[in-house]
């Protein structure tokens, strides 16, 4: 099986792609200039403005301490993305070193490895970082730690299946003989060719991390108030949802929109990724 | 230049009831300078896993291969990728033989590039030259492999090969995924690439055709043993061994006026999990005697080459 290069016009043609990437745009372009689009200080207390609804001045209304709405969804957009941003990058660069590492030299480093993520993935990912969360305690920095150390083992295993089935190609062996490193031939021959597969992962991945984030926040155990976080927005707004539904409606309209952005992306790629469709087309 | 003393590959399958294959079971032969060695027989007979073994592709079991002196076989990792450079292959799926991923010229590049054979700034003008050489032409250099037909691909993949000027090179079965036009001309071009290098060859085929058109001495496989060796023109002159005989009758030389009579080989080759006692060719052989079931003939001399069969 041969990946197709993934081209960004094959994903502006699917329908469904094309909306995910559009959404996700304007959200990372809000995400990097949140400090200044966002009309107000995301902390700055009023209280003679507190729990006003939705108005020219405050689009979103106001919350219970009177901070803008709009500006706290803007900025929670910035920790949401940086968070999960940090989170993949960390969680796909450990689990395909693992993976191709396990799938490469196979053997016994495979099978411990292998038994080790089959033990890891018996647990709900969700119930893993809620214990890892409760003994290191909560907080943004450990709500990294505790998403990440769950995060790697579905990378793990995507990046050894396809690293089982490169190094079995004919150009592997070519460039044993012509005496590459087993360093060189992992990070030159295997690494970019299992990256495919790893990309649609990552998409997909970023839906479920974001949510993640999310359910930890509303929890009380992700980021701490006053931080703005989707998911804290979420849990502070509760209070209030039958006299102020807007302090909860926005954040978690936005969890909604961004996670089923990425997972349009996730689909779109892996349908082009597909070889049955290449021979449709 | 190569000498190649009786090597052994045995693979195992299963955990607890393990079975045996004995893919390659001591064969040994020597490559002159600059002369190409073949090596035929029916596919499963183990030819590929020689050429692995030699370039230790594959660790053999028992044996020796002994390349300008060096014995390879018991060189460590680093001391044998000094090596690696003088010995390369060539494969039958040209087209998988280059990295999907990498441009044309990225691909000859690289050998350059990892042994630093050229300055950096001549690299592209190398890579040129290269590619020219082996008949292609500065539009191939930005394309990707799968751009490129199957005889491209090789072609670019003996540009590759040569950029490290070796002096052995494995061709197992390099044309065989190819049409018959393109074949002759990639034949004709590994002729004349051995004229201007100067690198010995051992050239693995089920092609007899081919065989007898580029080598000069070969050897005859079956079931993981050399049954015939010789000169190529004696061995299609005057096949001694059954097998060679049943082979050539085979048909697949079209014009080959073979005087002798022998039949095409009937039946199917031995399960190689379990093969014959004795002679393995025993179960296919018309002139099969009560000694060949249970004594395994040794490869001897006979006239110009070596035969292991009994009857000589």
């Amino acid at each position: 099986m041969r990946f197709r290069d993934i081209r960004l016009d094959d994903l502006l043609r699917n329908k469904a792609s094309f909306l995910g990437l559009v959404i996700i745009g304007i959200l990372a372009f809000t995400a990097i200039a949140a400090d200044f689009i966002a009309p107000y200080d995301p902390n700055k207390i009023e209280l003679d403005e507190k729990l006003k609804p939705p108005s020219s001045e405050h689009i979103f209304g106001t919350d219970q301490l009177g901070r803008d709405q709009l500006s706290r969804v803007i900025h929670g957009t910035q920790t949401t993305f940086k968070l999960s941003l940090i989170i993949v990058t960390i969680t796909a660069s450990f689990g395909v070193f693992i993976g191709i590492t396990a799938g490469y030299f196979g053997g016994f480093i495979d099978e411990i490895l292998m038994r080790l993520i089959d033990v890891l993935l018996a647990f709900p990912s969700i119930i893993l970082a809620l214990v890892i969360i409760g003994s290191l305690g909560p907080g943004i920095l450990n709500t990294v730690i505790a998403i990440s150390l769950v995060g790697w083992l579905y990378y793990a295993r995507v990046a050894r299946a396809s690293t089982l089935s490169i190094k079995e190609k004919e150009y592997i062996e070519g460039a044993r003989a012509m005496g590459c490193s087993e360093m060189y031939i992992c990070t030159h021959y295997i690494l970019p060719n299992c990256l495919p597969p790893i990309i649609v992962l990552v998409t997909l991945n970023m839906g479920g991390v974001i949510l993640t984030i999310a359910s930890l926040g509303f929890l009380g155990l992700g980021a701490q108030p006053p931080t703005p976080e989707w998911g804290t927005m979420l849990n502070e707004g509760r209070e209030f949802l039958r006299d102020c539904p807007w302090l909860s409606v926005v954040p978690g309209a936005l969890i909604m929109i961004s996670v089923l952005a990425f997972n349009f992306i996730g689909d779109g790629l892996r349908d082009i990724l597909d070889p049955r469709q290449q021979v449709i087309k | 230049m190569l000498e190649v003393r009786d090597i052994k590959k045995t693979f195992s399958k299963g955990l607890v009831h393990k079975k045996y294959l004995r893919a390659v079971d001591g064969i040994s032969f020597t490559i002159g300078e600059k002369e190409t060695f073949g090596l035929v027989g029916e596919s499963g007979c183990g030819k590929t896993t020689v050429g692995r073994l030699i370039l230790r592709l594959m660790e053999p079991d028992s044996g020796d291969v002994v390349f300008n002196g060096t014995n390879i076989t018991g060189l460590k990792k680093q001391d044998l990728r000094k090596i690696r450079p003088k010995m390369q292959i060539l494969f039958q799926d040209a087209d998988s033989s280059l990295h999907p991923r990498m441009r044309i010229w990225e691909s000859v590049a690289e050998p350059l590039k990892l042994y630093d054979l050229v300055p950096e700034s001549d690299i592209r003008k190398k890579v040129l030259e290269l590619l020219e050489m082996v008949g292609l032409q500065k539009e191939h250099l930005n394309r990707y492999p799968h751009e490129l037909s199957g005889g491209q691909n090789q072609r670019v993949v003996l540009a590759r090969v040569l950029a490290l000027r070796p002096q052995f090179i494995v061709a197992d079965e390099p044309t065989s995924a190819l049409d018959v036009s393109v074949q002759a001309q990639i034949l004709s071009l590994m002729n004349e690439m051995q004229q201007k290098y100067g690198f010995s060859c051992l050239f693995i085929s089920h092609d007899l055709g081919v065989i007898r058109k580029m080598t000069s001495i070969m050897g005859v496989m079956y079931l993981g043993k050399l049954v015939e060796t010789g000169r190529t023109e004696d061995v299609f002159e005057n096949p001694k061994h059954p097998y060679t005989q049943a082979l050539i009758a085979s048909g697949r030389v079209a014009g080959l006026d073979n005087e002798q009579k022998a039949s095409p080989i009937e039946g199917e080759m031995p399960d190689p999990m379990n093969p014959p006692s004795g002679c393995k060719f025993h179960t296919r052989c018309p002139q099969k005697m009560d000694l060949c079931e249970k004594i395994a003939p040794e490869l001897n001399n006979v006239g110009t080459g070596k035969v292991a069969c009994h009857l000589f």
